[in-house]
């Protein structure tokens, strides 16, 4: 069936769409605002991005199932625009606001696929989705007992909630808290969640920034002049995704000057000062200072020799991708690892010394430099796990995950998800063992991490939905990660509260015993499960077997 | 009802009406979007969450390539939700409207917090949302939800 034409867009309409278009990593979705029609854009970027993908022999269009185009020009990264070249000329003569939706339309999907390669090939990722995992298994146990009244079924976030009569005294709480308040921390707990009372402070490239705890499990910092947000993965992973966007930029003009021009235009138009949520600029502008009489990100755009600008970009990207080595348990082996967060403060700290130090950060390449900083004995002692150790450390832990957490999940659909994640980063893992801090997809030349996913075929591993063998994950998981969202971190008010109550009655069935089982260590070890699963998949709680416990046969 | 929600009743109560002798002085709702955009702030300041939570969820978390905040987008988000709720003939709130225009906003409010069972760190933002159903009223503001749903927006 042909699509109706979509009506030309100008940037105003451009904003709003990209302002609804996301990438959602626990079902590993773009939504469905993410597939901006070509011919939605204006006639003169429509132009020049015709001419680009002719121009760079781009003759496939990719489409999802919705028979939309995917934009296509990010998968042909490695043309760059030729000064006095029709592409360069065209942009030239185009408006300021035509030049913003092409570099938007441009940069979108990098954007996008770079928080996807981040949440499937990292140890980070790994972290995310294995919690994820738990945090369902927990609602097992927790969402039964909360729909058994209407009174119990409170419409607030259940994430942020400080003090709540109805869950006093739950373990089946306290065990889903665990997994729920780590979601939170990523994207921004409450003020009463973060405790700054440690006073302790430390100062990167001039900037105070004072140690806090969220939740008082993650450590973080917090800046003097933004005492309401603190940094968090979030922000980390936005980062990335904006210097990707900015790197492809400069690959586009070839590093030259007029670059910066369209560097500008660009974040006036998608990330301005003072309009934009923290999470996209203030790592930006906390690394620009690291330039001496350099204040914010824009200054540095605006006085920085544009070759300066990219290596800096890089510098940056790699520093995020080093943060996002943590290993996914912090508790591993016989000393204490660091989470993302410390793991970007104490690697700035290092850049830091090093350029008190030498005056200047010369570099062979990014990658040498990361794999040179697990030499580092302050990083060591400090608890920045070496990569190796972590992506080993992270096999072992998708093993234990898909031997005990998956194994628990009672619902047949949303197991096989999680089958899913876990074989691609298993696979990845694997794949990047012994190469250190290397990845085409992680680092990517020129920022555009779709045209190195392409290159190293690893697209359809990756389960892009447009790709080939692309995954698409079944209605009751999308089902489940919407409802997952509604109850734990939205308000809820009228008849949604209780329709959402109904779904996860029919979700999580009541919890029926479990028969006892002597284990080889003489503890005896029980359990509740669903009504609708036969077994059960623990660990003894005093010698770390596996053991596997069956449902009473009457229950 | 405690008595802090009273208060908070009271005080956006107070602040519809405000905001719809302002509407109808103008002759638009940008007063009502903009004060609505303040709540907005206000509710990310003081408890240091996203503006998120405020919005129901139609599906999954994202990553966003960036984010607008902009009143009228929340204004967007509530009416079709609202209108589920508040536009039913037999409801509370249509009765309260039939009676006629002399209804004060905390008396509104407090309906629609009845109705809805509005939990009470959400009450500050209706009262922007109130001050647009006062002015146009209730009718308006079905038939113009309606027209949404139909694609006639």
């Amino acid at each position: 069936m042909t699509q109706p034409p979509t009506p030309k867009m100008a940037l105003t309409d451009l904003l709003k769409h990209y302002g609804d278009a996301e990438y959602r990593p626990h079902s590993l979705r773009l939504s469905s605002a993410a597939m901006l029609p070509l011919h939605a854009l204006s006639a003169g970027a429509l132009y020049l991005v015709d001419i680009m993908l002719s121009e760079s022999g781009a003759n496939q269009r990719y489409t999802n199932s919705d028979g939309r185009d995917f934009p296509a020009v990010a998968f042909t990264p490695d043309v760059s625009w030729k000064k006095d070249g029709a592409v360069r000329t065209t942009y030239d003569r185009l408006s300021e606001t035509e030049k913003a939706e092409v570099l938007g339309f441009l940069t979108f999907p990098i954007h996008e696929m770079t928080h996807h390669v981040d949440h499937l090939t990292t140890p980070f990722g790994i972290l995310y989705h294995a919690s994820c995992c738990a945090e369902y298994v927990a609602m097992q146990r927790f969402a039964p007992e909360i729909c058994s009244s209407a009174e119990s079924f409170i419409n607030e976030p259940l994430a942020s909630l400080r003090d709540c009569p109805v869950l006093g005294g739950s373990s089946a709480w306290d065990n889903l808290r665990t997994w729920v308040r780590f979601f939170d921390a990523c994207r921004g707990a409450p003020n009463w969640a973060v405790d700054s009372s440690a006073s302790a402070n430390v100062q990167l490239f001039g900037v105070t920034l004072s140690y806090c705890r969220i939740y008082n499990s993650f450590e973080s910092v917090r800046s003097l002049a933004f005492p309401r947000y603190y940094l968090r993965p979030t922000s980390l992973l936005e980062t990335r995704a904006v210097v990707h966007s900015l790197r492809y930029i400069l690959f586009l003009f070839d590093k030259q000057e007029a670059a910066r021009h369209a560097i500008q235009c660009y974040i006036d138009s998608y990330y301005p000062a003072g309009n934009s949520t923290l999470d996209y600029t203030f790592v930006l502008d906390l690394f620009a200072r690291m330039y001496s009489g350099i204040g914010s990100f824009t200054q540095l755009i605006a006085k920085a020799p544009t070759e300066a600008i990219d290596s800096w970009l890089l510098l940056l990207d790699g520093l995020c991708w080093y943060s996002l080595q943590a290993p996914p348990r912090l508790d591993f082996g016989s000393s204490r690892a660091v989470g993302p967060v410390e793991r970007f403060i104490f690697g700035a700290l290092h850049f830091a010394r090093r350029l008190a130090r030498e005056r200047e950060l010369k570099i062979k390449s990014v990658v040498s430099l990361l794999n040179g900083m697990d030499t580092d004995k302050t990083l060591q002692e400090l608890g920045c796990t070496p990569i190796e150790p972590s992506l080993k450390h992270s096999l072992d832990h998708l093993a234990d995950i898909r031997t005990t957490s998956m194994a628990n999940v009672s619902n047949k659909n949303i197991r096989s998800h999680f089958q899913h994640v876990f074989k691609a980063q298993t696979y990845f893992m694997r794949q990047r063992q012994g190469h250190g801090y290397n990845s085409f997809t992680g680092l990517p030349e020129n920022g555009n991490v779709v045209g190195s996913l392409l290159r190293d075929r690893e697209v359809d591993y990756l389960g892009l939905h447009f790709a080939k063998y692309g995954y698409q994950p079944n209605r009751d998981v999308v089902d489940w990660f919407s409802d997952r969202e509604s109850f734990l971190f939205r308000y809820r008010f009228g008849a949604e509260n209780e329709a959402l109550r109904n779904r996860l009655r029919a979700r999580f069935p009541p919890l029926v015993g479990c028969e006892s089982l002597l284990c080889k260590c003489g503890v005896t070890v029980t359990g509740r499960v669903p009504s609708s699963t036969w077994r059960y998949y623990c660990r003894c709680p005093t010698c770390g077997v596996r053991l596997r416990i069956s449902r009473l046969a009457n229950s | 009802m405690t008595t802090s929600m009273e208060a908070v009743i009271k005080a956006t109560g107070e602040e519809a009406e405000l905001l719809t002798a302002e509407i109808r002085e103008d002759g638009d709702l940008a007063a009502a979007f903009r004060a609505l955009e303040q709540r907005v702030v206000e509710f990310e300041q003081s408890s240091g969450k996203d503006a998120s939570a405020l919005l129901p969820a139609d599906d999954d978390a994202g990553l966003r390539f960036l984010r607008n905040r902009h009143g009228e987008d929340f204004w967007r988000a509530y009416r079709k939700r609202l209108q589920k709720e508040l536009c039913s003939s037999h409801g509370n709130l249509r009765k309260m409207f039939r009676k006629g225009s002399s209804f004060a906003g905390p008396a509104v409010v407090t309906t629609i917090v009845t109705t809805l069972q509005l939990p009470v760190a959400i009450i500050p933002l209706f009262g922007p949302i109130v001050a647009i159903l006062m002015s146009i009223g209730l009718d308006a503001f079905c038939d113009a939800t309606a027209d949404t749903e139909n694609g006639t927006d």
